[in-house]
């Protein structure tokens, strides 16, 4: 009886990056700024990999820190995209629902999705970064704003349409229902958010 | 040469200072561009992190708005997080492997897409823009204090964000461990760009925004290595590496057990603008927690 895959050969056979070469390798923990705020590290995750500790990689934070992986591919001493690596891994974590869920670092990335689909685009306060805007004191309608001496609130309308060009509303309903797991055979890397 | 804008990333409300100092440096340099309609969000890091179908399908569906409007090849983002959001969903669209996923979004969009749109972010476009005699002719004023006899050029850390320059093998555009590109531009205007470990070091992006430990872990190296060069300004083109320097550089000092007086914090192409003739009081720097006024007066302008 076969056994399954281990997550190293599960890498492998994804994205054919090959980190057997890479297990005594602490350079990348040099370059990284990101270093001073991991648990881990790229180096001793790559350890981890090697050693099939699939739970502890997927369910760390530091998949969502090492945003610097960048750092670590140019020195690497053998081409490994540690972008893509980590790019795959996140993926995964979320798909096996290992992805560290109570995370501050974890929920401010989700809270970018939800603004999304409702308004089209970011603004600061969608995502904590400002604080909200408070609708004024005067009752809405024709009256209430004609004899309010408050500046007028600028309103947030969903994108316009012009001529030619689909919405972007119609086009995101579209892409979210590719979501259905039938038809996840076709998604970027195997697993898309929840 | 034109390119087409893309002003996302929080360049409408957040980074409006960012937007209004990128712009104006480009249209002082002679670049022309053209804004796309009806563009949508890209969810910047979100959707990179959390959602890997959305970081696909969002970029794909302003490249294609901006083919269909627009002639140009370049698609200017001037946001350095979302230029990696965009070359990323770029490269990955490229992919064999995503041949059927890009198809499938392309008909649902109901518009065509070639390809033809190459992401480029600032260092690319103030490379084009100043190469040669151009920029020297352009220069106004010169960074530098004292008299004419003896100038005392004003001393400036650069920092250069590391996601304008990665994936390397990509990008070429400048060497990621010492950029020079920044720093000839600013020697050329007559400051003295000083030698410093922090040249390229990451700041965390929204890191420093919403965790208060990490801005400071990531910022303290920043602003001792700058003390210790003995620059008088601090310059970067990310703007969320200004708002983590200026937000914690005083407590970042009081750790270190630095002296002085902390050191202001400005884009890049806020003292190109100077360097341009753009007046100090249309910077936009009013809203720093550092005043910026030293750096003013040391090239020998007033504030009222």
């Amino acid at each position: 009886m076969e056994s399954p895959p281990t997550l190293a050969e599960e890498i492998q056979n994804e994205l054919c990056i090959d980190l057997r070469h890479l297990r005594d390798w602490w350079g990348a923990d040099s370059v990284m700024a990101s270093r001073t705020l991991c648990t881990l590290g790229l180096s001793r995750m790559i350890q981890l990999i090697l050693d099939n500790e699939r739970e502890k990689v997927l369910s760390s934070p530091d998949l969502w820190l090492m945003q610097d992986a960048s750092a670590a591919t140019d020195i690497s001493p053998y081409p490994v995209d540690f972008d893509r690596l980590l790019e795959w891994l996140r993926a995964q974590s979320i798909t096996s629902g290992l992805a560290p869920v109570d995370h501050p670092l974890y929920q401010f990335y989700q809270k970018f999705l939800p603004a999304l689909s409702e308004w089209g685009r970011l603004e600061a306060a969608d995502v904590g970064l400002a604080p909200p805007v408070e609708p004024s004191g005067k009752g809405g309608g024709f009256f209430g704003k004609l004899f309010s001496r408050a500046e007028p609130e600028e309103e947030r309308l969903p994108l316009r349409e012009i001529q030619d060009i689909p919405g972007f509303f119609a086009f995101w309903k579209e892409v979210d229902g590719w979501r259905n797991p039938t038809e996840n055979e076709e998604s970027p890397e195997k697993g898309n958010s929840e | 040469m034109k390119v087409t804008y893309f002003p996302g990333g929080l360049l409408t409300s957040n980074y409006k200072d960012f937007e209004n100092s990128v712009s104006r440096c480009l249209r002082r340099l002679g670049a022309d561009y053209e804004l796309i309609h009806n563009w949508s969000g890209t969810g910047d890091e979100g959707t990179y992190f959390n959602d890997p179908l959305a970081a696909l399908a969002l970029p794909l569906r302003n490249l294609v708005i901006g083919e269909k409007s627009t002639r140009n090849d370049l698609f200017f983002v001037p946001d350095p997080l979302l230029y990696q959001t965009f070359e990323r969903a770029v490269q990955r669209l490229e992919e064999p492997r995503n041949d059927a996923l890009r198809q499938r979004m392309v008909d649902t969009l109901g518009l065509p897409y070639s390809g033809r749109m190459r992401p480029v972010n600032i260092l690319h476009m103030l490379k084009s823009h100043t190469a040669g005699k151009k920029f020297d002719r352009l220069i106004m004023r010169r960074l530098e204090g004292g008299d004419e006899e003896n100038p005392t050029p004003l001393r400036v850390a650069v920092h250069t964000p590391p996601e304008l320059m990665r994936p390397v093998e990509r990008l070429r555009i400048d060497r990621p461990e010492s950029p020079v590109l920044l720093k000839n531009l600013l020697q050329k205007a007559g400051a003295h760009c000083v030698d410093w470990a922090s040249a390229s070091r990451w700041l965390g992006g929204y890191l420093g925004e919403i965790d208060q430990a990490s801005a400071l872990a990531l910022a303290k190296p920043v602003i001792e290595d700058a003390h210790v060069a003995g620059a008088e300004v601090i310059v970067t083109l990310e703007p969320r590496a200004l708002q983590t320097l200026d937000q914690y550089q005083k407590e970042a000092m009081g750790t270190l057990g630095l002296q002085g007086d902390p050191l202001p914090i400005m884009y890049a192409t806020d003292l190109l603008n100077l360097a341009l003739g753009v007046g100090a009081a249309t910077l936009g720097t009013g809203f720093h927690i550092t005043s910026c006024n030293p750096v003013f007066e040391r090239i020998g302008l007033t504030i009222q």
